[in-house]
């Protein structure tokens, strides 16, 4: 079985509006990929990053600081992936731009 | 920022009676322009702007809820309404499911701000077991508004 592994990483809200709910969509349909646990802290709250209205609720505005914690047997390409998505800005990859067609339906 | 701070009581739609997305959006920009928060020829543009938005990826964000949504310059300050669906409405959601809470938002677009406390303000009522439960069961227009405002008060 593969390890534990956990990491915390510093990301920046780059996207123009915020953190409102596209960038939230993305964020959390990637993070479901992986099987570690993911969260989102700002200073007092933390967050599951795999959920979309928890994602919401931080209200990040452009330029607001997060930290993201990783704990799982993919944490390391985990949050290799997610701090990308925070550095392009979330900016709509084909696939999360039609999030029906990304998900699996049976 | 409370959700009656910018729900419109007047345009809540207990009972949509729309069967698709674009028909419930359309019934609840309707509801707004009744009500007096939109105006009546920004009604359309309204309305394509918020479908607009969908084709960048369904607001059906799960668990039977849907956020359809725009900036729009006819407003002056973040307008919202919310309406149930009884039979569910098929909103081309993430997970699949049909949707029976919707919240529709309008907000100028100088005050992103505004559009990011509202959500918030949506998502952390929406996280409760209990508001989506309680709001699912409200009869009419006057339950609804008094759930809205027990939410408000953090009283559920």
């Amino acid at each position: 079985m593969a390890e534990t592994q956990s990491y915390r990483r510093e990301v920046t809200v780059k996207s123009e509006h915020g953190l409102h709910i596209r960038p939230c969509t993305v964020l959390a349909q990637s993070a479901m990929k992986f099987q570690s646990r993911i969260h989102l802290n700002k200073p007092g709250m933390q967050v599951d990053a795999k959920s979309i209205l928890d994602l919401m609720t931080l209200a990040a505005a452009p330029g607001a600081v997060l930290e993201l914690e990783v704990d799982g047997p993919d944490a390391a390409e985990a949050i290799e992936h997610l701090a990308a998505l925070f550095d392009s800005g979330f900016a709509p990859t084909p696939a999360e731009a039609k999030p029906s067609a990304a998900v699996s339906v049976g | 920022m409370k959700l009656c701070d910018f729900v419109v009581a007047d345009a809540i739609v207990p009972d949509l009676t729309a069967g698709n997305k674009e028909a419930a959006i359309r019934e609840m920009v309707a509801s707004l322009r009744q009500s007096g928060s939109v105006k009546a020829e920004d009604e359309d543009g309204i309305v394509a702007a918020i479908l607009k938005r969908e084709e960048l990826g369904s607001t059906g964000i799960g668990n039977g809820v849907a956020v359809p949504h725009t900036k729009h310059a006819s407003v002056d300050k973040l307008v919202a309404t919310v309406a149930l669906a009884r039979e569910g409405v098929d909103f081309a959601s993430l997970d699949g499911e049909p949707v029976f809470i919707l919240f529709l938002l309008v907000s100028p677009p100088d005050r992103p701000g505004d559009h990011l406390r509202g959500l918030e303000n949506i998502s952390r009522h929406l996280r409760n077991q209990s508001f989506c439960k309680f709001l699912r069961q409200s009869k009419d227009k006057s339950a609804i508004l008094e759930l809205l405002q027990e939410a408000d008060n953090n009283e559920l």
